[in-house]
């Protein structure tokens, strides 16, 4: 009710100037302050610190002002296997995610639509439990809440269902694993919004690069927190031998999704430009792969 | 005054026990109960024990709660049926909405058909799983009652999920309810309606007279019966007050009460239901200690009866191994990790479909079989892949066997265990036969180091997806997830599938 109150004329007249100008620019490039980056890599701390260090380089969530909005955190909790495996997120990072956002008063809501059994994915990934008790409000995904959505864009698919909690979200935040992937080649953020959309998902493998850029173009999330801290390098997506795990400690943040895969690949080994899904979001305009001027990497300990 | 409250602890006792046989049913899923284990249901089921253990000559220690009730039996004589058995529980509800029949007969077929069963099973065929009330019972609420009922649920939360005044309480509840009561997804089951057709028949038979399945048919009963009546336990009138009303012998739901002498009763038939002591106007009958050969009718099982028992299930036993077994339609029966080799399987399962109920948890791949493979294998568990898959860290239908037709194994011994091996229709897989990419059998694939594989041609983009046998152990995942239309391109075949021996350590690899 303050906000409301303290809105004077001069006030709403600097923010719609503003705002006008500020729409103007590709949201990603928006910064609120001259000093914050689009895009961070943090090495090495524990999952929380390494999340606070990297939002704290992006001008912090304050930008997304979450206070009382619906947040969709949408980790990728795919496989029934653990942590150590690295075929899910992360829960630790996970938690550190819902728990910033909690505590910013948004009301954080976590769900994939899971590959293996949803509740042995959520129950092994330990994201189930780890989720909740940061105070998310976690679910499984109902196959009958799925929204046909137009893909106005779209080169080989007009319509594909996506799950209406995501749509519904005023923010949504995508929490990938970097992870091998034999037909996308790395699999990271774009790769991971295939746990939004409905049946009959393995039909998307036919002309992969298209139909994923396809459904992805319409729904990107706001901002991408890449686990890399145990890199699943062969036999994914969902591995379980350990010999296929390697521990990078290393997780990258940013707003625009396709910066965020491409320092992925980089990270990974990848040329970003040898993976086909990547270079179709370029042309079609929805990021950038080459490393923005105002990427910063961060080390700590 | 006593015993018109001894009849309501009566039906006390058998919406109790009503109501645990249901929650312990509803309890077989994933995560397994680690407080009581859901096959209790049959494991307190003397009967089927006895005949799983004849025909498999082996002592089965899951049993142990059928010897309790088998010693409860000497002392209780047949109250099992009156206050426990949730088949004469819901007979005696059925019954108060629909009017039986007033038929009152007691029949000794019971006894002939304990017999034929039991003479089956030293013939090594399992046959309890036709006629035991506690398998009709779990059989009935897996394949018939419960899938209906979680559809129901669906339709009611999936309106309430469509409404935008609902979505939100609508969709809470349903997740609310995944963790125990409901599955992901509303389920489907094989032999659903003959499941409920017989069932219903069960029910239908009431019109004949009250508690028919009791009175004629139920083999538990029968055996039960040859207890009871050396049994203690009993109904007993007073003399004094009687004045001959034959109120009791016209209420007796078993045909207990002797037709021509009031004061004797069939201790074999009387399942303790006290309505004769709440209907004597004199309140002159009580249940107590009171072993007297007098007060009773002596057992006759009739020597015609149990000849014609003999031969039939001679005969039934000849067919039943006699009839063609075409090796061919074996190509897909895919039976559960854990599975003991085929004979013995078949000896040891009681076709209770607990494995299909938690299964439908988890996977959803084991499915009831038809008459495909022979009478033997009617209601028997197999994996149809194409609807489900074996979950790779789940072990939960050995957990859930009573019998041990299905060995219970460690997470680490499952994921090696071998079902099945997957072969690739080449004729019909995307890449392959249409050049494009798909890869969904490979990414799906759950063994550390895949089983698929692909292979590499020159000039060739396209990953061309091959199966390494040496690593496959036919989960099925492959076959479920195939995006081709109706048959999947890569199918689990029996061949290479590893069975538990029985009675033999099975090697455990670390």
């Amino acid at each position: 009710m303050n906000e409301i109150k303290n809105y004077n004329r001069r006030k709403f007249l600097k923010s719609a100037v503003l705002g006008t100008a500020a729409l103007s620019v590709p949201w990603y490039l928006r910064a609120d302050e001259t000093t914050a980056s689009s895009l961070v890599l943090v090495r090495g701390g524990t999952s929380a610190e390494a999340l606070e260090a990297a939002l704290a380089e992006l001008g912090g969530i304050s930008r997304f002002s979450p206070k009382g909005k619906k947040v969709v955190v949408k980790p990728n909790i795919g496989w029934d296997r653990t942590p150590a495996q690295g075929a899910n997120t992360d829960p630790e990072l996970v938690a550190a995610a819902v728990r910033t956002f909690v505590d910013a008063d948004a009301k954080v809501h976590i769900f994939d639509f899971t590959c293996n059994a949803a509740r042995r994915c959520y129950r092994r990934s330990g994201i189930g439990q780890a989720a909740e008790e940061a105070g998310a409000k976690v679910s499984f995904v109902h196959e009958k809440r799925f929204n046909s959505v137009e893909l106005p864009g779209g080169m080989v698919l007009k319509k594909w269902p996506i799950y209406r909690d995501y749509l519904n979200a005023d923010l949504r935040i995508n929490m990938p694993v970097l992870k091998h992937h034999s037909l996308a080649g790395v699999s990271m953020g774009l790769k991971n919004l295939m746990g939004v959309m409905g049946e009959p998902r393995s039909t998307i493998h036919k002309q992969f690069d298209q139909k994923l850029i396809d459904i992805v173009s319409p729904i990107l999330p706001e901002l991408t927190i890449l686990d890399a801290r145990r890199v699943l390098r062969r036999n994914g997506p969902q591995g379980g031998n350990p010999d296929d795990v390697e521990i990078m400690n290393t997780v990258i943040v940013g707003f625009d999704p396709v910066a965020v895969d491409a320092e992925g690949a980089r990270l990974f080994g990848s040329d970003p430009l040898s993976l086909g899904y990547l270079v179709e979001a370029e042309n079609r305009g929805l990021g950038k792969i080459q490393r923005p001027a105002d990427f910063r990497e961060i080390t700590i300990g | 005054m006593k015993n018109f409250r001894a009849i309501h602890l009566r039906r006390f006792s058998q919406i109790a026990f009503l109501f645990i046989f249901v929650a312990l049913f509803l309890s077989a899923k994933d995560p397994f109960p680690t407080t009581i284990p859901p096959d209790l249901i049959m494991r307190i089921d003397p009967f089927a024990g006895l005949v799983v253990m004849i025909a498999s000559r082996s002592w089965i220690a899951e049993f142990w709660p059928a010897v309790i009730i088998l010693i409860a039996g000497f002392l209780l004589a047949r109250s099992f049926c009156g206050w426990v058995c949730p088949l004469g529980t819901i007979l005696d509800i059925w019954n108060r909405i629909s009017k039986p029949g007033q038929r009152r007969g007691n029949s000794r077929w019971k006894y002939a058909i304990l017999i034929g069963m039991l003479l089956l099973a030293v013939l090594s065929i399992q046959t309890s799983w036709v006629l035991d009330p506690l398998v009709i019972f779990t059989r009935t609420m897996a394949l018939s009652l419960y899938p209906l009922c979680v559809w129901g649920l669906f339709a009611v939360l999936d309106a309430g999920v469509n409404l935008p005044v609902t979505e939100d309480m609508a969709f809470n509840l349903w997740n609310a309810l995944q963790g125990w009561l409901l599955p992901l997804n509303a389920i489907q089951t094989g032999l659903l309606l003959t499941t409920l057709l017989l069932f219903i028949a069960i029910l239908l038979m009431e019109k004949f007279g009250r508690r028919t399945w009791c009175r004629v048919i139920c083999p538990l009963g029968a055996l039960f019966g040859l207890i009871a009546h050396i049994a203690p336990f009993g109904r007993k009138v007073d003399p004094e007050t009687c004045t001959s009303c034959e109120l009791c012998g016209d209420n007796c739901r078993m045909g207990a009460i002797d037709e021509e002498d009031f004061y004797k009763t069939k201790r074999s038939e009387c399942i303790l239901c006290m309505e004769c002591a709440l209907v004597c106007p004199e309140k002159g009958q009580n249940f107590n200690w009171n072993y007297q050969a007098g007060g009773q009718e002596k057992l006759d099982l009739g020597r015609r009866r149990v000849f014609s028992a003999v031969g039939s299930s001679l005969l039934f036993g000849a067919i039943w191994r006699t009839q063609l077994h075409d090796r061919n339609i074996d190509n897909y029966l895919i039976r559960p990790p854990g599975a003991v080799e085929e004979q013995h399987f078949l000896d040891l399962c009681l076709r209770c479909e607990e494995c299909i109920k938690i299964c439908s948890s988890t996977g959803g791949c084991l499915q009831p079989s038809g008459f495909e493979y022979g009478i033997a294998g009617f209601w028997t568990p197999k994996a149809l892949m194409r609807e489900g898959y074996c979950e790779y860290s789940c072990t939960l239908c050995g957990q859930v066997c009573p019998s041990g037709a299905i060995k219970s194994l460690s997470e680490e011994v499952k994921k090696k265990r071998i079902i099945g091996l997957a072969y690739i229709d080449q004729f019909r897989c995307i890449p392959w036969e249409g050049g494009e990419d798909c890869i969904v059998c490979e990414e799906h694939c759950p063994t550390p180091i895949k089983a698929i594989q692909f292979e590499s041609r020159e000039g060739e983009p396209t990953k061309l997806p091959y199966v390494d046998r040496t690593i496959c152990i036919g989960c099925g995942i492959c076959e479920t997830k195939c995006p081709v239309m109706g048959e999947s391109a890569i199918r689990i075949f029996q061949e290479g599938e590893q069975r538990e021996v029985i009675k033999v350590e099975y090697p455990e690899e670390p």
